[in-house]
């Protein structure tokens, strides 16, 4: 029953190995705070870059690359924070604590909110910032809290109400102190859109499309104008419903408190790339961050006041709800009606909407553009990359050549244009929800918006031919695929159109 | 034992693998200046300034130093409309002088902007944008932020004009044979143009730089650019901007211009720095 000296020796052993590779890996691999990482796709956009040449008349050293990223990480860490302790400007219009609720790692924890109004500590050291502060305070009585602070020290906060304070007043310092569950983002969408809202998580490389990167403010499905950010509304549907044809699945059975937190993490991390792209463009021309003037105008595009800002486009996204005019749907109650518009759309679908030329005559994502070409200096003909999503474009010149990719990003990936005879719809299979992808197009792609762009604008579609097209592109799931556009059913010849 | 010996091995070097992560590399860790925009006070002053008085004309020409590259017409065979048209390559236009059109000059930053361009007269010019046998006939335009783009199509064939400045509100309208004038303006300045494309037809491309002050030019046929009442008496930075150059650089003289140039011009001067010789070995075209 007992082991040979010999054999208790290798027993041994093995015990020994095993112990180093379990303390090797604690040792190797201890992970770090989790950081948000610069977007140096932001250096490809811009040819220009200008780090500057020393210029010894003015005294000044030379600017490098790595300055620059210094300046962008200082202006960034500054207005959002980390990926554990996010910030936001109260100018903004976001809810911070929604933000802090979705962020960190996914744990429930004591939440001390500390809100943006004035703060002082004990030794009348003043905190103009919200800050979220995790784990158990240090001490805690009635009228005082002390927390131990990273960045701070130790900080002694003042819990009193003012004096007359009543219901409906300004809120005191501490407006919350609750054990919640945090980490949202970090339990439910990290692996796919990445810690930074890159869409370059570990599972992304395997996905087809790729996980949405947040970081350029553009969202495909939504329910506004061409131009104009999603609504909150929108943002909430498409976490209930998902997106059918992709890997987003729905998040239905989450309660709506955190969905709401992890909308404001999605608009919170879409603000920041927004920014960030904003700080790698002045740096590129040369303009010094540190720089007072230059910090206002950062600063202005994440306030809500400010017209045409960042923080202003998603607040009055709601304005600019596509909402049809009922008076203006053609009638389909009876089975004549409805043939009648969708004989309209499949002639619209060909000639007026240019719609064939990218999803194909017969409606099955096939149309030439998919193999359109130009001429290049030399007289060869190349493909031009227009099937690519902005999210994908960024990878390739011109000429379609994909250029240096950094080590990070996701190989290139064609977006092809939808087979509408499958009746997945990725925004929705809800007539309203293709109604709008007609009218004002898919942001971030080379679908054009048929509608007006702006509310009594021009458009190239009338709202009674958009709802043809929609009853048609509705019918095409059932229609043969031997019945194309082109032919007896509307007379028109199969030609590029 | 043997097995575990290796093992350990394989173990210290997926760990060792598994722990060096190129992303984090190149983002460092912030310094104490992220406390000023924390605070949203503090920090350097203001790098322009007002030192001049009185207004000045810059002026000058680029000029290609070498041989102009030769570049085939756009392909659009088997495109209905399109294909009866020849369609330019324009990602280098040199004209019969050896000047280069569609150069953007603009200053980077000034310290006062002149009283002529804070007229409603100025404001309210229109800048038009039409498109016409199958491509944008204003290849290379700057304006001011407010000002009105009017985007048309004149062309018998339908377009669309997809412009997606970063950071504002874009447009990305179909185009129908016979549809009016669609009037869009930026809110947001951009340091470098936004490119336009038309993706029913991918080879149209053009590029539109608004900015918040009115000092700007784009080269004309001849190369040449000018802008007027610029401040005097002070140091004015001006980027150099073209399509088909990462950097665009060049000399005149003891002028250097390697993507930008400075100048300080006396009051009431009209400066001509004359022609700026761009080596062709600058223009990388396609």
């Amino acid at each position: 029953m007992h082991g040979t000296p010999a054999n208790r020796s290798v027993i041994g052993l093995t015990g020994l190995c095993g112990l180093g590779l379990v303390l090797l890996s604690t040792l190797g691999c201890h992970s770090e705070p989790a950081r948000f990482r610069l977007n140096l796709q932001n250096v490809k956009r811009q040819p220009n870059y200008v780090i500057q040449e020393a210029d010894p008349d003015a005294g000044k050293a030379a600017v490098t690359a790595s300055d620059k990223y210094q300046e962008i990480t200082d202006a960034l860490f500054g207005l959002f924070g980390s990926p554990d302790r996010p910030y936001i400007p109260t100018t903004s219009g976001l809810d911070w604590a929604k933000i802090a609720r979705a962020s960190g790692p996914s744990l429930r924890e004591l939440l001390v909110v500390v809100s943006e109004e004035e703060v002082k500590d004990a030794d009348g050291k003043k905190f103009t910032m919200s800050n979220v502060y995790t784990g158990l305070p240090m001490a805690e009585t009635q009228n005082r809290l002390t927390i131990k602070d990273p960045q701070f020290g130790e900080i002694s906060l003042d819990r009193s109400l003012p004096e007359g304070w009543k219901e409906g007043d300004a809120k005191p310092a501490v407006v919350s102190l609750s054990a919640q569950q945090r980490g949202l983002y970090r339990q439910h969408c990290v692996h796919c859109h990445g810690i930074t809202g890159d869409g370059a998580g570990p599972t992304a490389q395997f996905l087809m499309p790729y996980p949405r990167d947040f970081r350029t403010g553009e969202f495909k499905f939504k329910s506004t104008l061409t131009g104009a950010k999603p609504t909150r509304d929108d943002l909430h549907r498409t976490l209930m419903e998902g997106i059918p044809g992709t890997a987003m699945p729905s998040f239905r059975l989450l309660p709506t408190s955190e969905l709401e937190a992890l909308i404001e993490y999605v608009i919170y991390l879409s603000i920041r790339g927004e920014v960030e792209a904003d700080l790698f463009s002045r740096a590129s021309i040369g303009d010094n961050l540190y720089e007072s003037v230059i910090r206002d105008e950062v600063l202005a595009s994440l306030n809500v006041d400010e017209g045409g800002s960042l923080a202003a486009q998603w607040k009055e996204a709601p304005d600019s709800v596509v909402k049809p005019d009922s008076s203006k749907r053609p009638p389909v109650e009876t089975p004549e009606q409805l043939q009648a518009s969708i004989e309209n759309g499949r002639k619209l679908f060909q000639v007026k909407g240019k719609c064939a030329s990218c999803h194909g005559p017969n409606a099955m994502g096939d149309g030439w553009q998919l193999t359109a070409t130009a001429g290049a200096s030399n007289g060869e003909l190349f493909a031009v990359p227009n099937e690519l999503d902005n999210w994908n474009k960024i990878k390739v010149n011109d000429q379609g050549f994909v250029t240096d990719i950094q080590v990070y990003d996701l190989p290139l990936q064609q977006v092809r244009p939808r087979n509408l005879r499958q009746g997945i719809y990725r925004g929705g299979r809800r007539p309203i929800d293709l109604f709008r992808r007609i009218y004002a197009g898919i942001k971030g792609h080379a679908m054009p918006g048929a509608g007006p762009q702006v509310p009594g604008g021009p458009s190239a579609l009338t709202e009674e031919e958009i709802w043809n097209v929609v009853d048609y592109v509705r019918s095409l799931p059932y229609e043969a695929e031997s019945k194309t556009g082109w032919g007896e059913s509307s007379g028109l010849k199969r030609d590029r159109l | 034992m043997c097995n575990m010996r290796w093992f350990l091995c394989v173990g210290v070097v997926l760990c060792a693998a598994g722990c060096s992560d190129n992303r984090v590399q190149s983002t460092p860790n912030p310094s104490d200046k992220w406390v000023t925009y924390r605070q949203g006070s503090g920090g350097g002053t203001a790098e322009v300034v007002a030192a001049g008085t009185g207004w000045a004309t810059l002026k000058g020409r680029f000029v290609l130093d070498g041989a102009a590259p030769s570049l085939q017409p756009v392909s659009a065979s088997g495109v209905a409309i399109c294909k009866d048209h020849p369609i330019p390559n324009e990602s280098l236009v040199v004209g019969s002088n050896g000047g280069v059109k569609n150069i953007i000059v603009y200053a980077r930053r000034v310290s006062r902007i002149h009283e002529d361009y804070l007229t409603d007269e100025w404001k309210n010019k229109e800048v038009k944008f039409d498109q016409i046998k199958c491509i944008f006939t204003s290849h290379v335009v700057a304006l001011q932020t407010g000002q009105t783009l009017m985007v048309s199509n004149s062309d018998q064939v339908g377009h669309n004009t997809n412009i997606s400045p970063p950071g504002d509100v874009g447009i990305n309208p179909l185009f129908s044979v016979g549809q009016p004038p669609l009037p869009y303006s930026f809110n947001k300045a951009q340091n470098t143009p936004v490119a336009v494309s038309c993706n029913i037809h991918p080879w149209m491309r053009s590029y539109i730089l608004p900015r918040k002050d009115p000092y700007f030019a784009v080269t004309d046929d001849q190369g040449n650019f000018e802008i007027k009442n610029i401040p005097a008496g002070e140091k004015v930075e001006f980027l150099v901007w073209h399509e088909s150059a990462p950097k665009v650089q060049g000399a005149a003289g003891d002028l250097k211009v390697n993507g930008n140039f400075s100048v300080t011009i006396a009051e009431n001067e009209t400066k001509d720095v004359g022609d700026i010789k761009v080596p062709a070995s600058s223009f990388n075209v396609k």
